[in-house]
């Protein structure tokens, strides 16, 4: 199956509780043109920054998504616990809260 | 045999730190909550909490099962999310109907997994229990019927007390629908977290009734439950003694023998090889038949 590609979102969207073992991830639009923009914040940057960011990346790479701003505040959260966030994040984006 | 299922513990869905700690607690399975430990405007986070869980974590030997919502809600909604990530049974809360198990089944056979993915309804309410058995009959994947006391007690206007009167009813004919349909009997929680001795008392009572195991909402409670679940030595040394002296018995074209002077027939027989097959599937020593 190929992976769609160029998929904006419209709106805003957030996921996860601002806890420890967790991640708090903020999509939003960005300027067309503008790709992937991500901002990782976390307690543990030094040692697991780079692996966050492309475990973050590669859930918003399987969804297509382009054009977008995404801030993942992280408290320490398991590799699981980020792709899950960015997963509500972008479903919350693309289809509405519940 | 069905998996050993003598505890079982329940771990908020929407909870990273909790679920990432499950493996660790040496529950025989922990049940990823969908349903009461969610909010409403939380259930699709948890749903991909869960499914990313089950998918990364290494779970080991401990079974992982997943409460949903009621098949009456969103529990079909949790299904086309969580089952590609491959659980290994599905709690269905409000059971009361064979409608509604049959529902789940669908939704598992659809999702063509290669693997066997077992169906526990919980039974929580006066008209599931009297229809116990037709839920627990309602399809093969069903491995087990389990008892809710809190919405139970709820539901027939009772109040819930230490001692647990006003369920006893209740968990006997559960267990009785279980017994008649084949499958396993699985007990409720015991709520008082500072209560040890009435966490022992309440398990110990409901071994002798005839459940296999019983929910955890706290690690601190598996260790008693695997205490009174697992066979003391003395249990299992008497069921070696059963099983030897019924081959004996039955060289001798009798199904009837003598076990330290007791009679023992079929039923304790069956008895004694159930003890045998918890203990093998624990790993515990078997000792030799006493002269």
């Amino acid at each position: 199956m190929t992976a769609p590609r160029n998929v904006r979102i419209l709106r805003e969207a957030k996921a996860g509780l601002d806890e420890r073992g967790d991640v708090l991830v903020t999509l939003s639009p960005a300027e067309a043109g503008s790709g992937v923009q991500a901002e990782i914040e976390s307690t543990l940057y030094a040692l697991f920054g780079d692996q966050i960011r492309a475990s973050a990346l590669a859930v918003v790479e399987e969804y297509g998504l382009t054009d977008v701003r995404m801030t993942v505040r992280d408290q320490g959260a398991l590799d699981f616990a980020i792709r899950a966030r960015v997963q509500t994040a972008i479903e919350r984006a693309l289809r509405g809260d519940e | 045999m069905a998996r050993l299922r003598r505890s079982r513990i329940y771990l908020p869905g929407n909870r990273p730190r909790m679920i990432q700690k499950g493996p660790l607690l040496g529950a025989d399975a922990v049940i990823l909550d969908l349903e009461d430990s969610v909010v409403p405007e939380q259930k699709d986070a948890a749903r991909f909490l869960v499914t990313n869980a089950i998918k990364s974590l290494n779970f080991g030997d401990t079974e992982v099962m997943v409460r949903i919502n009621p098949v009456s809600t969103c529990g079909l909604k949790d299904l086309a999310v969580v089952l590609p990530a491959g659980p290994d049974a599905i709690v269905v809360p409000k059971s009361e109907n064979r409608e509604g198990v049959q529902a789940v089944e669908k939704a598992i056979l659809q999702s063509n997994l290669d693997k066997r993915v077992a169906i526990l309804p919980l039974i929580e309410t006066a008209r599931g229990i009297l229809n116990a058995y037709e839920v627990a009959c309602a399809s093969s994947l069903v491995e087990a019927i389990t008892f809710g006391g809190e919405d139970f007690t709820q539901d027939i206007g009772a109040t819930r007390t230490r001692e647990g009167r006003e369920i006893f009813l209740g968990r006997g004919m559960l267990v009785i629908a279980a017994r008649a349909a084949g499958v396993q009997a699985l007990d409720t929680v015991f709520s008082d977290l500072n209560d040890e001795e009435g966490l022992r008392n309440d398990t110990l009572e409901i071994k002798r009734m005839g459940f296999d195991g019983r929910a955890a909402i706290h690690p601190s409670q598996i260790e008693i439950i695997h205490e009174i679940f697992t066979p003391t030595e003395a249990e299992l040394q008497h069921a070696i003694n059963v099983r030897r002296a019924a081959e004996i018995a039955r060289c001798k074209g009798s199904g009837v023998a003598l076990v330290k002077g007791k009679m023992v027939d079929k039923p304790i027989i069956e008895r004694a090889e159930k003890i045998i097959r918890i203990a093998e599937r624990l790993g515990l020593p078997i000792p030799a038949p006493e002269e």
